[in-house]
């Protein structure tokens, strides 16, 4: 299981140093790189929490940085960090997804707030993560036949057209649907139909 | 006329006399009457001598002579006083034609039993007093052109004593030309700077030559005025000195034109700082951003460690030096902005160059670091201090320190740019920037500190120009060359004044 972490990207020793303090006391844990590179290298797609970015960084500017980010599918929320004058930057970098931005040198309410923010979304994009992956886990369980009989259901076909369409008595296909219902842990047609269609719009 | 008969052996010593005698002879009677007349006098006076025998000889002298020399004859006779025997005298004579010229003339008596008379010996001195003449004039011509000459001019004895000065000396220096005859020449000069012309006087005086200073004088009005002195012995034949003359050049309009031609350099630099540190604001900006960014993070951190009672003051310790040291380092940022910003008159002082190369860092780093530059420092260890004025090599520092970042940026040939400090020889300090960019094509390399040259789409080609004439003013020099890595390297070198005593 991986705990919530804040990145903090900044090429600045003093910059990640005191921003660490600062999360320390609302207990926040973050953890530091002074380059852009060496973060990127040690990302990993499990990773939770959110990124502080700092938008300008020798050979590597932070919206660089995000860019390789959302290539790689990373669904840690971005705030970044910016100077004076960097608005145009900032701007750019929302355009691209970013979560917020903040601007040095910041208020610390202010920041903490964001920050936390940043891990509220990163912690429903975990939930949902996880709702997704409990659903994809149950849709494993069915057996093929009942995968069928599931897809009759959705399409919004009764218990009497599915058995003549697929040569079974009307009682077992009462049978399957009831062991769909249980497996899918769904009550009602309503939640598996909700269900499936999600499992089937993270497959597309 | 002179006559071209052959010369004829005289019967007596007397015609013999007559005839070969250069000067002019001319015998006359007790009563003034010509008894002979040398062949030289026939061509002197343009007479045959035939003509003038038995003539009274004041026919040979013009106005108020002829009409007075029977009288002289008259009253030597009566007084037995000589005015002209054997003594002789400058006269004047009239020719045939009627034309006078000079003569010297000298007169002897003879007496011969009852035949007494008068010998004139006459020799013309035209020549001569044309030479005479033509010296006055040269002498005259030289003395006006001392004397209105618009240089100021003295002539002065070996000792010093003033011989001479002309109007110009003696208005230069507020005095009248009488009042400074005899006057000893050092004793007009400010006199911290007598013992110095004296020795330079003596010099001259004992070995010849000529020498050339600047000295202070003080004016009538005890007002003082800086002067190019040039001073030359005057030898002899023999090359033995036998006075010294002096030419003074007031320099006070050139200082002062020569100051206001500094003024103007120093506002030029000025401006030029002014639009680099222009160029850099966003990166000092950020520079100063940075250090304040953390200091609040501490700050802020600390103050809720507190009221959270999570922590015991001695937590607290660290975060608090860090904030004094990013308070510093901000510090630092501001001060080189400030000395670099500010406008002032150029002041010399005793600086270590370590100290200069310093406190300009910051205000690059950011670019460099933006740029991806890595600014490496190797400072020398115990150089001598350099008498220069910081601001203006800081200036220098900051452009070549900016231009080897911008060299370098984005070049696969290498991200460093070394700063180093060195004594080059015990009398220079060098300062250079090597990067290791690409270099400078001979042909700009060429033209490099020529002003308006550049080789920059948006540069004025002003940055080398004003470096290259801080480091002149400063009697040092800035050059370049090509560096082993192909990269540019610009060298500072300043006069350093503490080599002799740090030197082991």
């Amino acid at each position: 299981m991986n705990e919530p972490l804040v990145y903090i990207v900044d090429d600045e020793q003093a910059i990640c140093d005191s921003i660490d303090l600062l999360l320390r006391s609302v207990r926040l844990q973050s953890r530091s790189f002074h380059d852009p590179g060496e973060f990127l290298a040690a990302w990993r797609p499990e990773w939770r929490g959110c990124v502080l970015l700092d938008v300008r960084m020798p050979r590597m500017s932070g919206l660089e940085v995000h860019r390789v980010l959302n290539d790689r599918g990373s669904r840690l929320p971005v705030v970044f960090m910016t100077g004076h004058g960097d608005v145009p930057m900032a701007v750019e970098a929302m355009r691209a997804g970013a979560q917020d931005f903040l601007q040095k040198p910041f208020n610390d309410d202010d920041m903490i707030s964001r920050v936390q923010r940043a891990l509220a979304a990163d912690a429903v994009h975990a939930d949902a993560a996880r709702e997704r992956a409990e659903i994809e886990r149950r849709y494993a369980s069915l057996t093929p036949r009942e995968r069928e009989i599931a897809q009759c259901l959705i399409d919004g076909a009764a218990n009497k057209a599915i058995a003549i369409d697929l040569g079974l008595s009307e009682r077992t296909v009462e049978l399957h649907r009831s062991h769909i219902m249980q497996k899918m842990d769904v009550r009602g047609l309503a939640q598996l139909v909700q269900a499936l269609m999600s499992v089937q719009a993270a497959r597309r | 006329m002179p006559d071209s008969k052959p010369f004829a052996v005289a019967h007596d010593p007397l015609r013999a006399l007559l005839e070969a005698a250069v000067d002019a002879i001319v015998l006359i009677d007790a009563d003034g009457r010509i008894a002979a007349f040398s062949r030289s006098a026939e061509a002197l006076f343009g007479y045959r001598a035939a003509q003038v025998l038995g003539e009274n000889v004041s026919m040979l002298m013009p106005e108020p002579y002829r009409g007075e020399h029977d009288h002289y004859i008259g009253n030597y006779k009566d007084t037995g006083r000589r005015r002209i025997i054997g003594i002789g005298r400058e006269v004047v004579a009239r020719r045939r034609d009627g034309s006078t010229f000079p003569i010297d003339l000298s007169v002897g008596e003879y007496a011969d039993g009852e035949v007494r008379g008068f010998v004139g010996i006459l020799r013309d001195i035209s020549e001569r007093k044309r030479q005479e003449a033509q010296l006055q004039r040269s002498a005259e011509e030289l003395r006006r052109i001392f004397e209105f000459a618009p240089t100021a001019m003295t002539t002065t004895d070996l000792s010093g004593g003033i011989v001479r000065v002309n109007r110009e000396f003696a208005d230069l220096l507020g005095r009248e030309v009488q009042g400074l005859l005899n006057v000893g020449l050092a004793e007009l000069l400010h006199p911290a700077d007598r013992v110095a012309a004296i020795e330079v006087l003596q010099a001259l005086a004992r070995d010849g030559g000529e020498r050339r200073l600047e000295l202070r004088y003080l004016r009538g009005d005890g007002s003082e005025m800086t002067a190019l002195h040039y001073s030359a012995a005057v030898t002899d034949a023999e090359g033995r000195p036998q006075m010294i003359i002096t030419e003074l050049v007031d320099r006070s309009a050139m200082l002062e034109i020569t100051r206001e031609a500094d003024q103007l350099r120093e506002r030029l630099m000025h401006a030029s700082r002014l639009g680099q540190l222009g160029e850099m604001v966003s990166g000092i900006a950020h520079e100063v951003n940075q250090p304040l960014t953390a200091i609040a993070n501490y700050a802020s951190a600390c103050r809720r460690l507190l009221q959270s009672g999570a922590a015991k003051a001695e937590d607290l310790i660290g975060p608090l030096d860090k904030i004094a040291t990013q308070a510093e380092r901000a510090g630092q940022v501001i001060r080189g902005l400030r000395t670099l910003a500010r406008r002032q008159e150029s002041q010399r002082r005793e600086l270590a160059v370590n100290d200069l190369v310093r406190e300009v860092l910051p205000l690059v780093e950011f670019d460099a670091r933006q740029s991806g530059v890595r600014l490496r420092t190797l400072f020398a260890e115990g150089l001598p201090t350099v008498r220069a004025d910081g601001v203006q090599i800081q200036q220098v520092l900051l452009n070549l320190i900016r231009n080897a970042v911008e060299a370098v940026a984005g070049s696969e040939h290498g991200d460093v740019v070394d700063v180093v400090t060195s004594l080059v020889d015990p009398t220079r300090v060098e300062i250079h920037v090597a990067d290791r960019g690409p270099g400078i094509p001979a042909e700009a390399a060429a033209r490099l500190f020529e002003p308006f040259y550049t080789t920059k789409p948006h540069g004025m080609g002003l940055g080398l120009s004003i470096c290259e004439s801080i480091a002149s003013a400063h009697g040092g020099e800035l050059s370049y060359y090509r560096n082993e890595y192909g990269g540019a390297t610009f060298a500072l070198r300043l006069p350093c004044q503490a080599c002799a005593q740090e030197a082991p």
